[in-house]
């Protein structure tokens, strides 16, 4: 089965608890879900699980629905709620 | 998608508010109003030291776009500009201009706290608070939202 390999972009708190700008993941495919990526990335950074629960995600600087598909070579940026100002 | 402008709303640099006046510069326009965001020393009871700004730039860019093309189309306005610093910046200094002209004051006033307000809930910034006791932390802010959910 193919896999789908994206870039993980982490900003603000997430990228303090991550404590990395960015990494390559490879999820199982052909299609997994943006909550499946959350939930493999919860996973493998248990610290981060209840952030990202408040967490919008952007596929190509396109903020995506929890059902949507996440596409091979995407790049994900995981945006928690924002503070500026 | 990176546009090559970015630094028109997002840069690292000082902001300097004589550059946005001057863009939004017209002889239609009565009124100014310039809205400056700046590092407090004092928040929630902790003294500050300085903060740090985050941002997904090319998208915070096109948010901040957006929302001017939003105020334009809002308020009765001939123009406007939202810039937010980002990277270390030291108390006093300034994280953000709003400025708005209009041919009257209250369109001016109303769509510069609209801006402001906007940019808060919308701009893909985020700030770390560093405190004199050498700590630092994150403050909570509002979530992007997502259309499709819910």
């Amino acid at each position: 089965m193919a896999s789908v390999v994206v870039t993980v972009e982490y900003y603000g708190v997430l990228r303090a608890l991550a404590g990395l700008r960015k990494e390559r993941l490879e999820l199982p495919g052909p299609t997994p879900t943006v909550a499946e990526l959350l939930a493999a990335i919860g996973g493998l950074r248990p610290q981060l699980a209840a952030a990202l629960e408040r967490t919008a995600v952007a596929l190509d600087e396109q903020v995506a629905a929890r059902s949507e598909p996440v596409y091979d070579g995407a790049t994900v940026a995981l945006l928690p709620p924002v503070s500026g100002g | 998608m990176t546009t090559p402008q970015n630094s028109r709303w997002i840069t690292e640099e000082p902001l300097q508010l004589q550059g946005l006046l001057d863009e939004t510069e017209t002889p239609a326009a009565g009124a100014v109003v310039a809205f400056g965001g700046t590092v407090r020393v004092t928040n929630d009871g902790r003294e500050v030291s300085g903060m740090s700004y985050d941002a997904h730039r090319s998208m915070a860019a096109a948010t901040l776009r957006q929302l001017e093309a939003e105020a334009l189309a809002r308020f009765a306005i001939t123009g406007c500009r939202a810039v937010h610093r980002v990277g270390e910046l030291a108390l006093g200094d300034v994280s953000v201009w709003v400025v708005v002209r209009a041919a009257h004051r209250g369109p001016a006033f109303e769509a510069a706290s609209w801006l402001i307000d906007t940019l808060k809930e919308r701009a893909e910034i985020w700030k770390e608070e560093h405190y004199v006791e050498g700590d630092s932390k994150h403050l909570d802010g509002t979530p992007i939202q997502t259309k499709k959910d819910e």
